[in-house]
């Protein structure tokens, strides 16, 4: 399948003042590319480079290359601003952002106003930033098929987005396909922001459904309140609600937590955060899985060899 | 958990009612006032002072560095002249049971405050509010029961420092506990952070207070301005055992039922709940094939992203919104 994709089109610097607050579109006219990195395939190189002759003219911000992970960054339309259109890159990771505006033409009543063509780009942009998971390889045949069509839509847009810019074959755009391989999906993964949305109120249900009320006493007996009631009521409650919070903050705010649960619960530590924690709390039901199977195994041949033993003595 | 430091306790009817029984004060609860009226008090009567729970705010802040004036109300410098108990705070999160002794210990002519709060007061007797506080700070007995109402939490370092607070009104801050009764023929606040207790109007019985408490708080309420967070309990008697002593079946099945919950609740809350995420962690991914385990990655992922995109994460996500400098928070 080809990973050949990307974007161009013009758009200027927003700078950020900490200090006071306020949002400065620089002038200058510049042009971003978006294209995929030629030693990683799964990422991609974002350019912001100044157009014009960055030698006579004064002033000119500099070059920004920056180096994108689909499902790390967001690209949206900054609605508050009314002076513009400005759109902002947020890395999920770091939480660093950078802005831009616009500098194709425009509604000129409504100078904030995005144009369709903005649309289909800041759709373009993100669906080529973002991850799809439900399509993967399953839609890899329609994928290699929808670019032609794709890029007689979208192709005149980029050209008169990009205007003067050299084309090459890497810059062919076909932007509502995304590469998604299930390599990309293994490498490069999101952060996950919260225990509770992986094991969600629903998933916990399904699970003690299936289990006996013998069964719950046996696994999360000394959970059960000495007072009666429903283990699940428990669950629903603000206390636990706001243990899994305090979980889920520790191991996000990387202080040493995923390497505490690690230590004391015997997996091999691979670094801080949900992901990795859930990574090695999998490894740990795999072990116990072993265990049973093992113990399972060794208790039915104790069984067989008494057998044995029973009829040998007949 | 240092072995010194005060935990965070819940501002609820049942945690305190707990902490001043197992204080030995007798025939004492709190109880949730759900509307700031004279009639809620009323009902609730005797009401021997109010617990005022609100979000710590930029005028509280921008009171406390302007010589540490009050709000509402004068300071009374004399208090101790006129027998008054006070404990200012020393330490953080203590305020709760900061506030809920300087009122039960100003009213110990009419309630019985046990040995321990007894002996207690006698020893802190001349003391200036901060030494009181600092011995509150001090008492292995106070603090222990305070914390007994939050459970341990073994793994997780909650001794890191904070990161610096601005007071402003928009975020999920500090919030401060105060107390108010009525003492030597006036209505007191009795804020741990302020230098003494405050005088508010006349009162010379617990009718007034009930009718007058009202008109104090909302006063104090407006300054907050569009904050809404707070609540307010207040100190009773035992209803329980009051109901037992008139014989009020109804009422003594209710108070039964809403002891209960109290009892259910916080044995929930000293409960610390990690062994029980890991269990059903482990045995949930038990269950699950590598397949349906990556779905549920996928799943948790996609709604954090969607929490991302809400701005949950971002706190520079709102600055392109706020015109106002001085409302951004970092």
């Amino acid at each position: 399948m080809s990973t050949v994709k990307s974007i161009k089109f013009n758009a200027g610097k927003v700078q950020y003042d900490d200090n006071t607050h306020r949002c400065t579109p620089l002038a200058h006219k510049g042009v971003i590319s978006i294209k995929a990195n030629p030693e990683e395939p799964e990422l991609f190189d974002f350019v912001w480079s100044p157009k014009g002759d960055v030698t006579v003219a004064g002033n000119v911000p500099e070059k920004e290359n920056l180096l994108l992970m689909p499902g790390d960054v967001s690209f949206k339309h900054i609605k508050s601003c009314q002076t513009g259109r400005v759109f902002a890159l947020t890395f999920f990771s770091s939480g660093a952002k950078y802005l831009y505006w616009l500098q194709d033409v425009g509604d000129i009543d409504q100078v904030d106003q995005l144009t369709q063509k903005d649309i289909n780009l800041a759709k373009s942009v993100n669906d080529l930033i973002s991850m799809k998971y439900d399509e993967e390889e399953d839609d890899e045949e329609e994928e290699e098929q929808e670019p032609d069509q794709e890029s007689k839509e979208t192709g005149e847009q980029s050209s008169a987005a990009a205007d003067e810019e050299p084309k090459s074959e890497d810059s062919i755009p076909h932007f509502d396909t995304v590469p998604v391989g299930s390599s990309r999906l293994k490498n490069y993964k999101t952060p996950i922001g919260k225990i509770s949305d992986f094991i969600t109120l629903d998933i916990i249900e399904k699970h003690l459904a299936g289990l006996s009320q013998d069964q719950i006493k046996e696994l999360y007996g000394e959970y059960i309140p000495s007072t009666g009631g429903d283990l699940m009521n428990v669950i629903r409650s603000a206390f636990y609600q706001q243990c899994t919070q305090r979980l889920s903050h520790s191991l996000i705010n990387d202080d040493g937590a995923g390497w505490l649960f690690a230590q004391s619960l015997k997996y091999d530590f691979e670094g801080e955060g949900i992901n990795y924690f859930l990574k090695g709390i999998r490894k740990l039901g795999e072990q116990e899985k072993e265990e049973e199977r093992l113990g399972y195994a060794a208790t039915k041949k104790r069984e067989e060899e008494d057998d044995d033993d029973i009829e040998d003595d007949i | 958990m240092s072995g010194s430091g005060w935990n965070t306790i819940d501002s609820d009817a049942g945690v305190f009612s707990e902490l001043v029984e197992r204080l030995n004060v007798k025939d004492v609860e709190i109880n949730d006032l759900y509307s700031i009226d004279s009639d809620s008090l009323k009902q609730l009567d005797p009401v021997y002072g109010v617990i005022f729970l609100f979000k710590y705010g930029k005028i509280d802040h921008q009171y406390a560095l302007d010589g540490n004036k009050p709000i509402e109300g004068e300071y009374d410098y004399d208090y101790p002249i006129r027998d008054m108990f006070f404990a200012n705070q020393t330490v953080q999160n203590s305020c709760a049971t900061q506030a809920v002794l300087n009122i039960l210990l100003n009213k110990d002519k009419e309630i019985d405050i046990g040995d321990d709060l007894r002996n207690f007061k006698s020893f802190v007797n001349g003391f200036d509010g901060y030494m009181v506080g600092d011995t509150i700070l001090n008492s292995d007995i106070i603090r222990t029961i305070h914390n007994s109402f939050s459970p341990p939490q073994s793994l997780i370092d909650t001794d890191k420092p904070r990161r610096h607070h601005n007071y402003t009104n928009q975020d999920d801050g500090i919030f401060h506990f105060v107390g108010y009764i009525h003492n030597n023929g006036y209505i007191y606040e009795l804020d741990g952070l302020k230098n003494c207790p405050i005088r508010h109007v006349e009162c010379q019985s617990n009718e007034e207070f009930y009718e007058k408490l009202p008109g104090v708080i909302q006063k104090r309420i407006s300054h907050f301005g569009n904050e809404l967070r707070f609540s307010l309990l207040a100190v009773t008697d035992n209803k329980l055992l009051r109901a037992q002593r008139l014989n009020q079946e109804f009422e003594i099945h209710t108070q039964l039922m809403k002891r209960e919950t109290w009892k259910y609740e916080n044995e929930l809350r000293r409960q610390d709940y990690t062994g029980l995420v890991m269990r059903l962690l482990i045995n949930i991914s038990k269950e699950k094939n590598d397949d349906e385990w990556e779905k549920m990655l996928v799943s948790a992922r996609e709604k954090t992203i969607q929490r991302v995109d809400a701005g949950e994460y971002n706190e520079r996500s709102h600055y392109l919104d706020a015109d106002t400098s001085d409302e951004y928070n970092i």
